[in-house]
């Protein structure tokens, strides 16, 4: 018997942004089958979105996971525009534009406004508040979190957040617009972090503690997670490549989210490197030392 | 002094005492196992810290033992305390205070360092021992094998050197630095698995969707939940009391839910129930020596 194929409940959908996380937000669901309006502020960084998607479906192809025929096929399914109005007739909006509260906000205010009453709204924010976002509009019930992982394509888990006005029909379509894109939902209330960004953070923060106390130097602790905890990467070489910045942001979001709560403290040490501009991979320089500065 | 330990074996063997907890956890199955398969280097004697009328079980069926070179505790969360008690209250303290009079240094005493203090432990037993911390928890899982080895500031560097080459001798790599309170692993496993109960507590998810989003979406191998259970849940709160007493940190509390089950016998594989039930778990099975 054939595999049940989970039917999509959404036909066509807008995502905002189009940097890494929307670009492939936008590929999976134009290869699921749906017509995807991808906006950005400007037709150049729509291009470069599409140039990402272009690249990560040539991979895709080169890999044998689909045939050339499909990729083509999903990117002829990618409109873009510069244009809120023209989003007015999609039943689903994902935002993925930058991590700025007033931005975000700015953007479903102007589409609340824009796009019929049933149209659901969610946003792929890593740690800003869900319910936050929502109160710039008058569905707060339609709108939900909806958090994808990086590399999107690859990556198999989406966090389904609940705000706090969040209505159970919104929550029930989005998990099953991600089994239809094939990722394993999981379902969060909107707290600071959610679950993953929440429950790592002593990955990082111990690792710290262990380094001030001098037990070892960023090798030693590294060496000791991965090949006594089985970690994939130790927790050194893992900040160097989310981005030292990032991580510390990510940090002081879920510190400050939860009023200053001693277990999210932030380390000097993350303040201090990012002062330093020693920011990882990306900068050829974190707690490892990359020859190229992009980190090939 | 470089020879000492060398001249008390007996036989050229290095007499070990496996100070266990009365269940096949995998710690216990992994000495047991490297342990028996190098006869020719070690002659191992079991002792149950929690059966009251244990007697040693030694390799060769024979009752009784003509002390020790090493004593090394796989049960866990007790204390130095717990197993000196254990040991005085079965007469082979006294065995080995009897051979210990004549040589110095004693016994090499290797304990899971991550919920107490070691030099609180080397005073618990009524003659100077080497003593050092280690943990096993990289043992619960297969091909695991770096350990790490922690010791107190007034440890011997002879004895170092021993508990290194007894784990390099068994197939493990070894990292050994001074201790630190919870040591690395334990203690970042121990915070991840806070972090976790508080996520639950809070009603953020539920426990098999933190476990998923934490494999899935950042690639641990065990959701933190999961390893707790398999870690035991009474290990996890000790190491967080620990740290909580010896740093001083609020970053440490415990959740009081870790206590409740604790209190309730839920303590994860081991008991068959923790945030997973585990009909079948093979923890039940005594240990016998190979």
């Amino acid at each position: 018997m054939p595999t049940p194929v989970n039917k999509l409940p959404f036909q066509t959908v807008s995502v905002l942004g189009s940097g890494t996380m929307g670009a492939g937000i936008a590929q999976i669901l134009a290869q699921a089958g749906c017509t995807v309006w991808l906006y950005d502020i400007e037709t150049r960084f729509l291009e470069s979105g599409l140039g990402r998607i272009q690249a990560s479906l040539d991979a895709g192809v080169a890999k044998g996971k689909f045939t050339p025929e499909a990729a083509e096929s999903a990117l002829k399914k990618i409109n873009t525009t510069t244009q809120l109005d023209l989003l007015r007739d999609c039943e689903l909006i994902i935002e993925a534009v930058p991590e700025d509260l007033a931005l975000k906000q700015g953007l479903f205010q102007s589409l609340d406004s824009i796009c019929p009453a049933n149209t659901l709204f969610a946003s792929n924010t890593s740690s800003l508040s869900i319910t936050a976002l929502a109160s710039a509009t008058k569905r707060p019930q339609q709108f939900a979190g909806l958090h994808f992982f990086n590399p999107v394509p690859l990556m198999k888990l989406v966090e389904v957040i609940e705000g706090r006005q969040t209505d159970e029909s919104t929550i029930k379509q989005l998990w099953e617009l991600s089994l239809a894109l094939n990722k394993t939902p999981v379902r969060a209330k909107d707290t600071p972090g959610f679950i993953v960004n929440r429950v790592a953070r002593p990955y990082y923060g111990e690792s710290f503690r262990i380094l001030s106390d001098q037990v070892g130097d960023v090798a030693m602790i590294d060496q000791i997670l991965t090949e006594a905890g089985g970690f994939r990467m130790g927790p050194f070489t893992l900040m160097d490549l989310i981005g030292i910045d990032i991580n510390f942001a990510v940090t002081q979001t879920v510190y400050n989210g939860y009023f200053q709560e001693p277990r999210y403290r932030p380390h000097p040490i993350q303040a201090q490197m990012v002062a330093a501009g020693l920011l990882g991979k990306k900068t050829g320089q974190g707690f490892y030392t990359y020859e190229n500065k992009h980190g090939k | 002094m470089a020879n000492r330990r060398a001249t008390s074996k007996s036989a050229g063997k290095t007499r070990v005492l496996l100070v266990c907890d009365g269940s096949l956890c995998p710690v216990t199955r992994f000495f047991q196992t490297t342990l028996s398969a190098k006869q020719d280097t070690y002659s191992l004697t079991l002792f149950n810290l929690e059966d009251e009328d244990s007697s040693l079980s030694t390799a060769d069926g024979t009752e009784g033992y003509d002390g020790f070179d090493l004593i090394l505790q796989t049960a866990m969360p007790h204390s130095a305390e717990d197993l000196v008690n254990a040991l005085e209250d079965a007469g082979i303290l006294d065995q080995i205070s009897k051979q210990s009079s004549s040589l110095e240094p004693n016994p090499l005493v290797l304990l899971p360092g991550f919920y107490q203090l070691l030099g609180e432990g080397a005073a618990e037993f009524p003659f100077p021992v080497n003593l050092l911390g280690y943990s096993p928890l990289n043992l619960l899982q297969p091909e695991r094998h770096r350990v790490e080895l922690t010791y107190p500031i007034d440890c011997l560097d002879e004895a170092k050197e021993l508990a290194g080459s007894f784990f390099e001798s068994l197939g493990c790599s070894v990292t050994c630095y001074p201790e630190s309170p919870g040591m690395v692993l334990p203690r970042v496993l121990a915070c991840l698995a806070n972090e976790a109960v508080s996520a639950l507590v809070e009603g953020v998810a539920s426990a098999s969707d933190i476990d998923t989003a934490m494999t899935l979406g950042t690639n641990y191998p065990m959701g933190p939940l999961r390893w707790a259970d398999k870690i035991g849940l009474d290990v996890i709160l000790a190491t967080l009391t620990h740290l909580h007493q010896v740093l001083g940190d609020d970053r440490y509390r415990p959740l009081p839910l870790l206590r409740q089950k604790v209190w309730a016998n839920q303590l994860g594989e081991k008991t068959g129930q923790g945030f997973y039930h585990y009909p079948d778990t093979a923890f039940t099975t005594k240990p016998l020596l190979l």
